[in-house]
């Protein structure tokens, strides 16, 4: 029997890791087993849940079975996963109990429908399949109106996508022809657009939302959501009105990981930022969204998919002796779609996640509606490359 | 496609499609393209270093001047520039280079082309100097928010015994 590597969660990160261990040891007369555990049978492109809820994409151009990963001989499991023993080094799930000797968890962050009073009711969300497939049904019937767009804290997956969202609604109702009745306004956290990656990357943003009449509200602390008013209130009592509410839910860390001793049950799991490994279980990798934001990387599959390969080349130290593979880069790049605009940007981390001191070397990779195609190629590759038909 | 009966038009393409695999594969393009697919999934994570990523940004905003430009301004001022250039720069005058004495100085600067080229010289220093304030705030603004984030974080790591590494 090979060592064991249990990776847990299959997005980004998990598929990445598992698919970063295969191609190491392909041609290694040294195997390791690996198994990846997820309660979906799909994997699906998150980048994409704006074009499914815009029609551009349909939920299954955007999904590929995980179990295509049993080609490359990783087991994956469906299976919910119910406890974490770092100390027994096992796994419990709703199908069997698991064993490991390396432990990757990527579960990434739960949405929390719930956390926010007259949420479910009232938001829409296209960060699920689900919540994309909503909008998309809402859009249908919108005859005009105000649509706002927002977010309740800084802690959401994708920090760009509001941005996108409203460029391509935008975009989307103009060719409805009832943009000239629709106001399109979003309210962050932040004072402008984007404006924690810095001036080269905001002014490119706020200069797009300008150009398609979409109005800002920065520094509004999001308080709460009032269904009589139809308004959304900030914390210093502004408030803004809607007929179309988009928003992300509040996210909150996977509870399994919480309510382990990988946790203390209220915060973050506590992980070396300069390998992942968790303090205490140095067999025990956490990567992505469940840890980002406390060791100030942001909370995107981009920097998971990072993490997953650097992860995947310390288990491959360890079980060879020595391998140089992907060292951990602290990049994030993303393409924006505004419809009939698009915007690659890209930020690195170094000084922000190593030393906490900033800024960040933010600048635009490029910026044009061909922007869209690299989108576009980069999600066939995803797929060619990591769940190979 | 219907494997069970295939017509003459797919029939003929897949013997040039076999056709041209034999001769893919005799000159070693076959064995090229297999060994360099190992290289896909690699691509993105050398693609995405910091160094390659800050020099596309940069080419990226020259592109970006180079659009903002517009190019009919630029070719007609640029051919006038060059044509009077042309005309003021004589291999004599090469040659022999005048000297700006003062008085030549003074006399320059009483002729209308040398004053409206000085003007727009100084509009470019203003709006230079102008970008450099607006530049300045943005920083500021930026780091400002920053820094209350990472006292945040610094509090929180310490409390939480997540090691930070010293600047």
């Amino acid at each position: 029997m090979g060592t064991r590597v249990l990776i847990l969660g299959g997005g980004s990160g998990g598929l990445v890791t598992a698919n970063a261990l295969y191609h190491i040891f392909k041609n290694k007369s040294v195997k390791p087993d690996i198994t990846l555990i997820d309660k979906n049978k799909y994997h699906e492109f998150m980048p994409s849940y704006p074009w499914v809820a815009l029609g551009y994409r349909d939920p299954e151009e955007i999904r590929r079975p995980l179990s295509l990963l049993k080609r490359k001989g990783i087991r994956y499991v469906n299976a919910v996963i119910e406890n974490i023993d770092p100390d027994k080094q096992t796994v419990k799930t709703s199908e069997d109990t698991f064993e490991y000797d390396f432990l990757v968890v990527s579960l990434g962050a739960e949405l929390n429908i719930e956390g926010i009073e007259h949420y479910k009711e009232e938001a829409h969300h296209p960060w699920s399949m689900q919540g994309a497939m909503n909008l998309r049904r809402a859009l249908k019937e919108f005859k005009g109106g105000k649509i706002l767009i927002g977010v309740q804290g800084m802690y959401y997956r994708c920090p760009p996508a509001p941005f996108e969202i409203a460029g391509q609604l935008d975009f989307m109702l103009r060719a409805k022809g009832i943009r000239d009745n629709t106001d399109i306004t979003i309210f962050h956290i932040t004072p402008g657009p984007l404006s924690n990656m810095g001036p080269a990357i905001s002014t490119v943003i706020a200069e797009i939302l300008n150009n398609k009449g979409v109005k800002f509200v920065g520094n509004f602390e999001f308080d709460r959501i009032s269904p009589q008013e139809k308004k959304v209130y900030a914390k210093d009592g502004r408030s803004l009105p809607y007929d179309l509410l988009i928003m992300p839910p509040a996210h909150k860390p996977n509870s399994v990981v919480m309510n382990s001793p990988l946790s203390n049950g209220k915060d973050f799991p506590v992980v070396d930022p300069e390998t992942f490994r968790h303090v205490k279980y140095s067999n025990v990798f956490i990567i992505g969204d469940i840890v980002n934001p406390a060791i100030n990387l942001p909370p995107a599959g981009v920097v998971a998919h990072f993490q997953a390969e650097f992860v995947a080349n310390q288990i491959a130290v360890e079980i060879i002796g020595g391998y140089i593979g992907e060292s951990f880069t602290p990049v994030a790049m993303c393409i924006m779609d505004f419809g009939d605009d698009a915007v690659l940007p890209m930020c690195e981390f170094t000084k922000v996640y190593k030393d906490l001191s900033g800024p960040p070397t933010c600048g635009v990779l490029g910026r044009g509606k061909e922007i869209r195609l690299v989108k576009e190629a980069f999600e066939a590759m995803w797929f060619a490359n990591y769940l190979t038909k | 496609m219907n494997t069970e009966k295939l017509t003459e038009r797919q029939e003929e393409a897949l013997r040039r499609l076999a056709d041209l695999a034999v001769k893919l594969h005799e000159n070693g393009v076959i064995d090229l393209l297999e060994q360099l697919s190992e290289l896909s999934p690699k691509a993105i994570s050398y693609l995405a270093e910091p160094r390659i990523l800050k020099i596309g940004a940069n080419i990226s905003f020259i592109l970006h001047i180079l659009e903002v430009i517009n190019p009919t301004i630029f070719s007609v001022m640029m051919n006038n520039f060059i044509e009077a250039l042309s005309k003021e720069m004589t291999p004599e005058q090469m040659m022999n280079p005048p000297r700006a004495t003062i008085g030549k100085i003074i006399k320059y600067m009483r002729d209308p082309d040398v004053q409206r080229a000085l003007a727009m010289i100084f509009i470019f220093l203003k709006a230079f100097g102008a970008s450099i304030n607006t530049s300045a705030e943005q920083f500021k603004r930026m780091m400002d928010m920053m820094e209350k984030q990472f006292t945040k974080m610094k509090e929180e790591r310490a409390k939480r015994g997540i090691p930070i590494k010293e600047k």
